[in-house]
């Protein structure tokens, strides 16, 4: 492991913001923290950068431990979420504050500053101020003069909040394919789930201070470890029931197996679910009436009305011209393929 | 084809016209003074008058001739660079430690560094003095410069409190970041952005330490007074134009720094008195 963070706590004024977090990155991995504002996830970047010290555990970088190091002697580059661009120096001496610090050469800085401004598509505009940027080229400085430093880890905190929407999809992806070609081990604070699953190869779910889950972005969607985890990544269904000997019984004479005894719920993804007409003979595990469509064209969602269960929301995948059901339609719901339903032992814990 | 306008109403036109009334009512009554003392200096006449007569620089070489004004103009740089550095030396970490500091009764410290502002000159001037004789310590330059440093260091610590709660905090995150140290950053990045305040504030300090009379009159050792205690006694026995000459330079002083402050930081960031 190349960075190893083992049972971080931190205490702010009496309250436990981080509750023993644990985290391990390979060389080169892209990781996020991905969570809701105040569940500590910049608390935990801002003690990889070292400006605050845990009052517990560890922090390792290949191997060393750099809890106690000051954030001048890390080799942790941090794109504040703000930037923080010097503004009264120029865009080159903005990305060549670093090595002017460390007194490299002159003729060494001009080499590195104009192949970091290359890197990140800002050859001319060296002269400028950081005023007279927009704020993708901001940015796109503020990473520039992180990583032309060769950081150990590259953390980067909401770096795409102060974009507008439509800047932030194609910065993601340029950002994503950059720290891949410098091949940096990165770790990325977001509130965004399309964030988080667009960059990292691996997303932890932050709630509370503890990380919920740490896996890849269709392993957390596919087999969530909470009810949390899977509320939080795309759409859920939560359906209650009881395992017994082995089994969940859905309903409809739908079982599906399980090793877990007592309360559990399951997780039913809306596009794992059919909408389909009522009829004679064939059972279905839910049944409900219609009460909101939503006609997208190549898909088409319902929320049904499924009386105890709740509203359970569809998302049907549309065949050429087929009609759709109206509302206050009488409609069946089928699990399309019953293995891939999460099973989650015990009462919801949202 | 001229410009169309909107109909102005007679509120309007009423409003207008007090404004420009009361602006230049302030202007007369503010520059007035002035530019008749800068007249008088002029005069050929060997007593102040109004207006002046003739055209003369006479009065401005006589200065060179009284040496208790040429001295006094020395103590006075001398006073005023002292309570600069004095207030620089005081203000600037005192106005580190009441902004950035995270500590009990940071805003009751800050209160009381700033309270002299309130107080009279006269009143600092006298406090100075009567407390000074406890430890016999006596009129003097040095009581001077302390009487005029605590007047000064109020407006000083403000300024500077001022400019650096404007400046973001990441910002020297990210140079430590970036593997400077805590003097390095300090340096290249807080001080740049800080220097507007404390150029200000070091001119309002070698400026009012300069002209100061209030604090001055008190603590003062008659051998050894600066210009603006010199020149009140000089106004009390003697008429001549010398002090209007004076005072023209003393202008023309003001005016130069303000010009010069103006240029490189600009008139708005200067404090108010």
């Amino acid at each position: 492991m190349h960075v190893v963070i083992s049972d971080v706590d931190k205490v702010f004024g009496g309250t436990r913001v981080l509750k023993g977090c644990t985290l391990g990155l390979e060389r080169g991995e892209v990781v996020s923290l991905l969570g809701p504002s105040g569940c500590g996830k910049t608390t935990l970047l801002r003690c990889l950068a070292g400006f605050l010290v845990p009052e517990r555990g560890e922090i390792r970088i290949d191997g060393t431990d750099v809890t106690l190091v000051p954030p001048n002697r890390r080799r942790v580059g941090l794109v504040f979420q703000s930037y923080a661009l010097f503004p009264h120096l120029s865009v080159f001496d903005n990305v060549a504050y670093g090595l002017t610090v460390r007194r490299c050469p002159r003729r060494e800085i001009a080499e590195r500053v104009r192949e970091a401004l290359a890197l990140v598509a800002l050859e001319g505009f060296a002269e400028r101020f950081p005023a007279q940027l927009s704020g993708g080229q901001q940015q796109r400085v503020a990473l520039a003069r992180a990583f032309i430093l060769e950081p150990e880890i590259l953390l980067l905190d909401e770096p795409f909040n102060a974009l507008d929407a439509k800047l932030r999809g194609t910065m993601q992806v340029e950002l994503r394919k950059l720290v891949k070609r410098l091949g940096m081990t990165s770790i990325f604070v977001t509130h965004d789930q399309t964030e988080a699953l667009t960059l990292s190869d691996r997303v932890a779910v932050m709630r509370d201070g503890i990380i919920q889950q740490l896996d890849h972005p269709l392993a957390l969607y596919d087999t969530p470890s909470s009810d949390y985890v899977a509320g939080f990544i795309g759409t859920t269904n939560f359906v209650r029931r009881e395992a017994r000997e082995g089994h969940v019984a859905l309903g409809g004479g739908l079982a599906l197996p399980t090793a877990v005894q007592g309360p559990v719920q399951v997780v039913l993804r809306p596009e794992n679910l059919r909408v389909r007409a009522v009829r004679e003979g064939a059972a279905a595990p839910f049944t409900g009436k219609v009460t909101f469509v939503r006609p997208l064209g190549a898909t088409v969602e319902y929320e049904i009305d499924a009386g105890a269960d709740g509203t359970l929301r569809v998302v049907d995948l549309r065949e050429a011209l087929a009609p759709t059901f109206a509302e206050g339609a009488d409609v069946a719901v089928v699990v399309r393929k019953p293995e891939a339903c999460a099973i989650l032992p015990g009462e919801p814990t949202r | 084809m001229s410009a169309r306008r909107m109909p102005r109403s007679w509120s309007d036109v009423a409003g207008g016209l007090l404004l420009y009334g009361l602006a230049a009512f302030s202007l007369l009554v503010l520059v007035a003074p002035s530019l008749v003392v800068i007249g008088i200096s002029f005069t050929e006449k060997r007593y102040i008058s109004f207006p002046p007569e003739g055209f003369t620089f006479h009065w401005y070489w006589a200065i060179l001739e009284k040496q208790q004004l040429i001295d006094a103009v020395g103590v006075s740089v001398r006073i005023s660079l002292a309570v600069m550095l004095i207030c620089l030396a005081i203000g600037l970490p005192a106005a580190f430690s009441l902004v950035r500091g995270r500590y009990r009764g940071r805003t009751a410290l800050g209160a009381f560094v700033v309270a002299p502002q309130m107080m009279p000159g006269m009143v600092i001037g006298i406090a100075i003095l009567f407390f000074g004789s406890f430890f016999a310590f006596r009129q003097s330059e040095l009581m001077v410069v302390v009487g005029l440093s605590v007047f000064c260091l109020p407006f000083v610590v403000r300024v500077i409190m001022a400019r650096l709660a404007g400046i973001d905090v990441t910002l020297e995150e990210a140079s430590s970041n970036l593997g400077a140290d805590r003097a390095q950053t300090f340096r290249r990045i807080t001080l740049p952005q800080l220097l507007p305040g404390v150029l200000a504030g070091a001119a309002f300090a070698l400026i009012e330490a300069f002209d100061n009379l209030t604090v001055a009159l008190f603590t003062a050792s008659p051998r050894g007074r600066p210009l603006a205690v010199e020149l009140y006694q000089l106004v009390q026995f003697d008429s001549s134009p010398i002090v209007a000459a004076i005072s023209t330079l003393e202008i023309a002083l003001a005016l130069i720094v303000v010009l010069v402050l103006a240029r490189t930081i600009g008139l708005e960031r200067l404090p108010e008195k």
